[in-house]
């Protein structure tokens, strides 16, 4: 966390179906290498963070891909799509994240996609087509307008050692008469069960929530170990939860702590740390260590700013704070 | 990852006698032998011709003698016999590297030679004290990383539940921790107010009842460790009050040898304020601190096999303070240590 920022420069911008674009990417310094799985932190205007997963080959020396999903009123993709343009710099921090190919394992894998969330799996296939570990590709997507990068798939499933497998829910004609894909409707316990011989394999799913309970449901009907099933939601955490509340912005004053999500806003007491006082106010922010070390109660400061009583282990990304070690100075606003 | 800049315990002195013994150290397989003038040597232990080990040919001298074709390598590491070649190609050598003894043990430096000074091995407070006893040390081989190692000797905690029989004690569960980071290392440490002696030092107080006891868990980068205990009359102990005539002082002295990345040799021995001559005191001590190493050997091998599970996540706790701070420093030590290695390329 604590590496500096990347500058990166857009050196191509590539329209992959009608709702997903990619950048291609060259930072200004050194490349760091990233491990398939890993996505980059952007800085956007407007104090806009987005986690966005590199799609490309992780050999791909000097070069990062982003594969990025136009989401409706979505801040971070909303900009992505209409401001930014071949030869502007971005800002991000990175590579991160833990969900990633399990490189030393012999075991068959299978990389289950929805949508968009392909993009941290297709850079694991671009690994894995490296390698002699057999593999399948499943993406489930809506229709062949919707289906990013499948001649890049197609390509990658030229190996002996890769198989692709499109699920369309809902085909055209046009599809139809192209075949374009191999099952359609949703992913279904029978197109797996007979694309999957008997076997061991490691599964790593990527995708929006209902795609990934679904998708965990079959495998774990299928008697599949919870332990070989590594998982990463897609798209804003919020989409977690079932009904996240919108509070109204709230305007600061005084010593007031205002936490946003919970729509709560109470004068500071005094307490060690904001951590307590998300306590005390009936709140159950994450946490683990209330020391500064795990980072587990990471959350972006909205408005104000905090003193730190403990030095963190690793700095939080910019705009964020540890709520066990920092105390308000004034009022502060919480998206918690 | 390692920090190659630094001195290793490489082996016990006495265990280096008229053969060459093959050690492993931070990845690198070494041989060492005694030269006739006494020192130890310590080589690259593979024949640059077929990569024999040199450990299993035999000892010339000062030199060693390859058992597959005779080539022979002197103490530096130079060739000074091909035998069947008209010349030696001056390609003919082995690393060698630093050793230097201190505390009976072989200490090794892993980097660059011109960086090595003896002045930076770990001191031993009181070595060569009368007044001071040793319980003499021994080594085992753990199957973890060693920084499972030093997180361990800069977590007092986990004697309340690991060494209940011997080190532990309640209080060990209750009082909270503090940690001080410096220059060489990270200490955890805390005292422990009217609390009943732990068990493995209770037989050795000079006074009855209670005692005030200090944990002092202190982890100099990259691996090396001095836990010193101290019981003293309730009333008597407190950070910067002096020593009490009837105080009970051990140092522990810790050292870690990572073999590699999951394999660590762990070597020990302890220094006393009392009985400093009674054998019989050492030996029983002795025993019981190999009991209690036992211990941890079979919880950090296990660590290591769960913590290789990274699927699900593992919790940091307020306890993992000292140690994630130690590992966040040496890591940054590493990497320093490797970019200017890069950039020196």
């Amino acid at each position: 966390m604590s590496s500096p920022a990347l500058s990166l420069k857009v050196v191509a911008k590539r329209q992959e179906s009608r709702l997903i674009a990619s950048f291609l990417l060259e930072p200004e310094g050194e490349f760091r290498p990233f491990r398939p799985g890993q996505f980059l932190v952007f800085r956007l205007p407007g104090g806009v963070i987005r986690n966005y997963s590199l799609s490309g080959a992780p050999d791909a020396k000097g070069q990062y891909r982003i594969t990025v999903k136009r989401e409706a009123m979505g801040q971070g993709s909303g900009h992505l799509h209409d401001q930014v343009s071949v030869g502007d710099v971005l800002q991000a921090e990175g590579p991160r994240g833990d969900f990633v190919l399990h490189t030393e394992s012999p075991r068959p894998v299978v990389l289950l996609a929805g949508g968009v969330g392909l993009t941290p799996l297709l850079s694991m296939l671009h690994h894995l087509a490296q390698t002699d570990r057999r593999t399948l590709f499943v993406h489930a997507v809506e229709n062949g307008a919707d289906h990013p990068l499948r001649e890049e798939v197609l390509a990658l499933a030229a190996r002996p050692n890769v198989t692709a497998h499109f699920c369309y829910r809902a085909p055209t004609d046009q599809d139809r008469a192209e075949g374009r894909f191999h099952s359609e409707g949703f992913l279904s316990k029978a197109t797996l069960q007979a694309l999957l011989p008997l076997d061991d394999y490691d599964f790593y799913l990527c995708g929006p929530p209902a795609f990934m309970q679904a998708c965990y449901a079959i495998l774990r009907d299928l008697g599949v170990a919870r332990d070989r099933i590594a998982h990463e939601f897609f798209g804003p955490a919020s989409q977690l939860d079932p009904a996240p509340a919108k509070p109204a912005p709230v305007a600061s004053q005084g010593n007031d702590v205002t936490f946003l999500a919970a729509n709560k806003t109470a004068p500071w007491d005094d307490s060690p740390s904001l951590l307590d006082f998300a306590e005390t106010q009936g709140l159950q922010p994450a946490f683990s260590c209330r020391a500064g070390v795990c980072g587990t109660c990471v959350t972006r400061l909205v408005e104000g700013s905090v003193d730190w009583t403990d030095d963190p282990l690793d700095p939080p990304p910019e705009g964020h704070i540890l709520l066990c070690c920092t105390r308000p100075k004034g009022a502060v606003v919480l998206e918690l | 990852m390692f920090l190659r800049n630094a001195w290793y315990v490489a082996a016990w002195d006495h265990e280096i006698g008229a053969g060459l013994v093959p050690i492993k150290v931070l990845g690198e397989e070494v041989v060492l032998y005694r030269k006739t003038d006494g020192t130890v040597a310590a080589l690259e232990d593979a024949c640059p011709h077929r990569k024999l080990p040199l450990s299993m040919g035999r000892i010339k001298g000062d030199q060693v003698e390859c058992g597959y074709h005779g080539l022979t390598f002197d103490g530096k590491g130079i060739c000074t016999r091909v035998p069947g070649a008209e010349k030696i190609p001056h390609v003919a050598q082995v690393r060698s590297y630093l050793i230097v003894e201190r505390y009976g043990l072989l200490w090794i430096w892993m980097g660059e030679a011109d960086k090595a000074d003896p002045a930076q091995i770990f001191s031993v407070d009181h070595w060569g004290d009368p007044a001071w006893g040793i319980n003499k040390g021994e080594s085992m081989a753990l199957d973890c990383n060693y920084l499972y190692m030093t997180d361990n000797l800069l977590d007092p905690s986990h004697v309340a539940w690991v060494h209940p029989t011997s080190f532990g004690n309640t209080a060990a569960e209750a009082t909270p921790l503090n940690t001080t980071v410096g220059e060489k290392g990270v200490t955890v440490w805390r005292w422990m107010l009217d609390t009943p002696p732990a068990p493995f030092y209770a037989p050795f107080l000079k006074f009855k009842g209670n005692c005030d006891r200090k944990q002092h868990y202190e982890v100099h980068y990259p691996s090396h460790a001095i836990i010193r205990a101290i019981f003293t009359p309730v009333g008597t102990g407190g950070e910067g009050k002096p020593l009490h005539p009837d105080v009970f002082l051990m140092d522990s002295y810790n050292f870690m040898t990572p073999i590699d990345e999951n394999t660590t040799k762990y070597y020990w021995f302890q220094m006393r304020n009392f009985a400093p001559d009674d054998a019989e005191v050492s030996a029983k001590f002795a025993k019981s601190v190999r009991g209690a190493f036992e211990e941890d050997r079979v919880v950090l091998a296990a660590v290591h096999k769960g913590m290789a599970n990274k699927r699900n996540p593992h919790l940091d706790l307020k306890i993992d303070v000292g140690p994630l701070r130690f590992r966040k420093t040496l890591s940054k030590m590493i990497e320093d240590e490797q970019a200017r290695q890069v950039a020196a390329e």
